[in-house]
């Protein structure tokens, strides 16, 4: 039973890929603990569905901090970062993606990975199939356009969930396919009711169980699926502090304990058999780091982005941006990255208009760049029910560079906060910059008011974060083997992103990191057999 | 510092909202100023107010009598050199086009907030028209 007993699995963290780890190992007859700092959001209970109660950094219901939200959030240390969008929370950021689920590039794994993208593919149908991952039958208005744009720039239309060369698709999602009724409320409406809300959370259909949550996520999945064995034992609230570890064989650690704080206070020593880091690409090397284990100078390097941006103008008609799942089609360009349509609230388009930068090189086809205030903004925003948002999602170099290391000017109730330092290399400006040219060839290519077409060279904030552990073949240039387990230990994984060796040709990185975690869980139950 | 000490430094602050989101000072539309966007944002700086203020006196010293599209464009002079600035356009922003202005003060939506009514946007719904119709 649960919490009587040393567990099999312990998994610090039970975001995206803990919550993954957790079903696939009790699943397998593993009793395992998991343990989240953040809570148990329920969408029909705690989602309230305005965008600035959810998403605020600070107070917001989808923050890095504790779930009183009268207490200040956990801090970091940036530096060339103009934020960290981290959720605290069963699910992780899971819960504030929008459904996209493509897989990573071939070419951004190949070669670059412990393991080629066919031997990935089994796990990869296995997330596909439980969450479930369709393709949209019916598209919004707003990605109607997006794919009409595509075909006039003469772009190939893709089938299959491979991405191996340039072209546009339907987005693959993890979304319950969109209900054909006007009633919104559970059990009448039981899928997508197109209601736009899914950066804020999903809460669709209306009075629906967790399980039946349009939007399928870590959360509304592998959580209840976990749950269900009777195996788990969930604990949030619970913020780890150290892993506990001794001498093992041959010059490694082992892992005896986490010791954590929980949400009473206490500090508390959890033993089990193996240790599954699943705190994200920020946490996971600074649990790691903070525990004073083997580090050998690569823990919390390689950090890589997306380094997003947007490119948005006014097309001839209304195309309700507010409408559908918020990106339902995609454009991969691999060695560049990925272009998709968008579909933006009023409030989230004007902070992308507002509050961008001038970090990009050069000129492009756009009249406008950079933060737009003042009347500029104000008629920009009154021509939001015709304008088109096309996000660009950029495939990162890997630069050792970049990375997540312990802060020694900030700590926080747990040790010291982890400090994220990030500079955009000039290549991957460079295929920034191609993309968002294409961004605004398509828009004109549309009818788009060439005097409406922006740029936003969006400021960095750090949104998909990958790569601080990462693993393969080359003990001198990897942190985890190719079954994700730390070189420098007998029994500590790591199934988060943090193992992504690269930044996977710009997809959207859910899917990945929800097959990697499997692929880790698996490798876990063997180690236990 | 008094509320009456923090007055120059709520000057400030409401020149550089109204700057994002003009009002009526310079265009036909209601904007910052009109739902005294200044407070909210004021809300969110917290014991930051005095030194964003001093921050874009010491950067802009004649900010506050410049005139209306001046004062837009040493705001974006501002974002990359006053600390703070890129913040407050954000919360300016925030407070216009979220749903802020037509809560009361249980944050109950009320009423159509003022960036939804200038954007066309009837605000979140549980569902919309079935795609394809």
């Amino acid at each position: 039973m649960p919490g009587m007993r040393k567990p099999d699995v312990v998994v610090i963290g039970g975001g995206a890929a803990g919550m993954v780890v957790a079903a696939e190992t009790t699943a397998r007859g593993l009793g395992t603990v998991v343990l989240e700092a953040g809570a148990w959001l329920h969408p029909q209970r705690h989602f309230t569905g305005d965008e600035w109660d959810m998403l605020q950094p600070s107070e917001g219901v989808f923050r890095w901090g504790p779930s009183d939200r009268h207490a200040p959030p956990w801090p970091r240390e940036r530096d060339g970062v103009a934020g960290v969008f981290q959720i605290a929370g069963v699910g992780g950021s899971s819960l504030g993606s929008w459904g996209a689920s493509p897989r990573a590039g071939v070419g951004s794994i190949d070669g670059r990975w412990p393991m080629r993208y066919r031997d990935l593919v089994p796990w990869y149908e296995r997330i596909e199939e439980a969450l479930p991952v369709r393709i949209p039958e019916t598209l919004a208005p707003k990605d109607e356009a997006f794919i009409e744009g595509c075909r006039r720039l003469g772009l190939d239309h893709l089938l299959g969930p491979d991405v191996d060369r340039i072209g546009w698709r339907f987005q693959p999602m993890s979304v319950s396919p969109l209900v054909r009724t006007d009633d919104v409320a559970f059990p009448a409406a039981d899928g997508c009711t197109a209601c736009g809300g899914c950066i804020a959370g999903c809460r669709s259909p209306q009075n629906a169980p967790l399980e039946r949550t349009a939007m399928r996520t870590s959360a509304s999945v592998f959580a209840p699926a976990a749950y269900a064995t009777g195996l788990l034992d969930l604990r949030t609230g619970c913020n780890a502090i150290e892993l506990v570890h001794e001498a093992g064989v041959d010059g490694a650690s082992r892992v005896r304990a986490v010791r954590y704080r929980a949400a009473d206070g206490r500090i508390i020593e959890q033993d089990g058999e193996v240790f599954v880091l699943a705190a994200g690409a920020i946490e996971s090397p600074r649990l790691y780091l903070m525990s004073g284990l083997i580090d050998g100078g690569l823990v919390g390097r390689g950090l890589t982005t997306h380094a997003m941006d947007l490119v948005s103008g006014e097309l001839p008609a209304d195309i309700e941006p507010a409408r559908g799942v918020v990106s339902m089609a995609r454009c991969d360009f691999p060695n560049y990255g990925a272009m998709f349509s968008m579909g933006l609230t009023p409030m989230l388009s004007a902070l992308a208009a507002a509050t961008g930068t001038s970090r990009s090189h050069g000129p492009g086809p756009w009249a406008t760049r950079g933060a737009l205030v003042g009347t500029g903004l104000k008629r920009r925003m009154e021509r939001w029910p015709r304008t088109l948002a096309i996000g660009i999602s950029v495939d990162d170099t890997v630069e050792d560079a970049n990375e997540v290391r312990l802060s020694t000017a900030i700590r926080d109730v747990h040790g010291p906060a982890p400090r994220v330092h990030y500079r955009a290399s000039d290549e991957t400006v460079r295929r920034r910059d191609w993309l968002a040219r294409r961004a605004a060839e398509m828009l004109l290519g549309l009818g788009a008011e060439p005097d409406s077409v922006h740029r936003a060279d969006l400021a960095n904030i750090i949104v998909h974060a990958h790569g601080t552990m990462r693993m393969g073949r080359d003990p001198s240039s990897s942190v985890t083997d190719g079954d994700g387990r730390c070189r420098a230990t007998t029994n500590l994984y790591c199934a988060d992103a943090s193992i992504l060796p690269s930044a996977l040709g710009g997809a959207d990185p859910a899917l990945t990191v929800q097959a990697c975690a499997s692929m880790v869980a698996d490798a876990v139950a063997h180690a236990l057999a | 510092m008094t509320d009456e000490g923090l007055e120059p430094a709520m000057a400030v602050l409401s020149a550089v909202c109204a700057a994002v989101v003009p009002g009526f000072s310079t265009d036909a539309t209601p904007g910052a100023s009109e739902i005294g966007a200044q407070g909210f944002v004021a809300h969110h700086l917290g014991g930051r107010l005095q030194a964003f203020s001093d921050a874009v006196l010491e950067a802009e010293p004649e900010f506050v009598s410049l005139e209306p599209l001046a004062q837009t464009e040493a705001v974006r002079r501002m974002l990359d050199r006053v600390e703070g600035m890129r913040a407050v356009v954000g919360l300016t922003v925030g407070a216009v086009y979220g749903s802020w202005s037509g809560t009361d003060d249980e944050a109950k939506l009320v009423r159509a907030p003022l960036g939804w009514e200038l954007a066309s946007y009837d605000g979140p719904v549980l569902g919309r028209r079935p795609l394809g119709t």
